[in-house]
């Protein structure tokens, strides 16, 4: 069935609260770098729970505590990202 | 190619960890759990790897999600990155409840999610159908509408 309004909401709000853990309370402070819609998963009672957070870092050659190398989907990347590939703030996830 | 997670995990020695000790199955258990996982399994695949769904004896499932394998990083620095994963915790966070390495492949166990994604739910197959028959509906009434305030018209 469609998802309602209050349902889309609730998806939307859980979905910030989750990043906004990962942002602000996280030491050290996770960048997701790819939120997408496939990206969030829902339980039995449509509760939003944001996945693949932290994977960005693992897969990059290299790594190190500061990641800038742009990643994500086409189509959800920020069109910003096109001129300056480079992540630096959490911006990067809105 | 199809790579079968019992020939992966078989040749070599997998080191298992689980976070915050809370999963009631040792770790034998999940192992064997692990092998039996192949392509019948599958739920899904993305950019960071394929996802399995592990259903252990108990009826419980778990997602796996089998790591393309990062050649250059080093497991000790993988495995220190996941350590730090699996510290957090929230509501609104698919919780990993572990990992398991071995040299051939990179498995991490999140639980699972029965009502899959945002994505399916929003531009699935019959949210296209409803929207569709929805819209039809909304046209024929229009139509029918610009019909009798016509016929009264005239």
């Amino acid at each position: 069935m469609p998802l309602n309004w209050q349902a889309r909401i609730r998806i939307a709000i859980g979905t910030a609260r989750g990043l906004a853990y990962l942002h602000h309370d996280c030491c050290p402070r996770i960048i997701h770098r790819d939120i997408k819609s496939s990206n969030i998963l829902l339980d039995q009672n449509l509760e939003p729970h944001v996945s693949d957070f932290g994977l960005a870092k693992l897969l990059e050659e290299n790594a190190s505590h500061v990641t800038t190398i742009v990643a994500g989907t086409f189509g959800y990347l920020a069109p910003g990202k096109f001129h300056i590939p480079y992540t630096t703030s959490p911006c990067r996830n809105l | 190619m199809v790579c079968f997670l019992n020939d992966l995990l078989g040749q070599a020695e997998a080191k298992l960890v689980v976070f915050h000790g809370d999963l009631p199955y040792t770790s034998m258990a999940i192992l064997k759990g692990l092998e039996k996982l192949g392509e019948k399994d599958v739920i899904g695949s993305g950019g960071y790897g394929t996802v399995y769904r592990l259903i252990m004896d108990d009826g419980v499932s778990f997602a796996v999600k089998r790591i393309a394998v990062c050649g250059s990083s080093s497991d000790r620095a993988f495995e220190g990155e996941l350590e730090i994963l699996g510290c957090f915790k929230h509501r609104n966070l698919v919780n990993l409840r572990g990992f398991c390495n071995s040299p051939l492949a990179k498995l991490l166990i999140y639980d699972y999610l029965p009502n899959g994604n945002l994505d399916e739910k929003l531009h699935g197959e019959w949210s296209l159908v409803f929207y569709i028959i929805k819209n039809c509906f909304f046209i024929i009434t229009f139509i029918i509408h610009l019909m009798v305030v016509g016929s009264l018209l005239v």
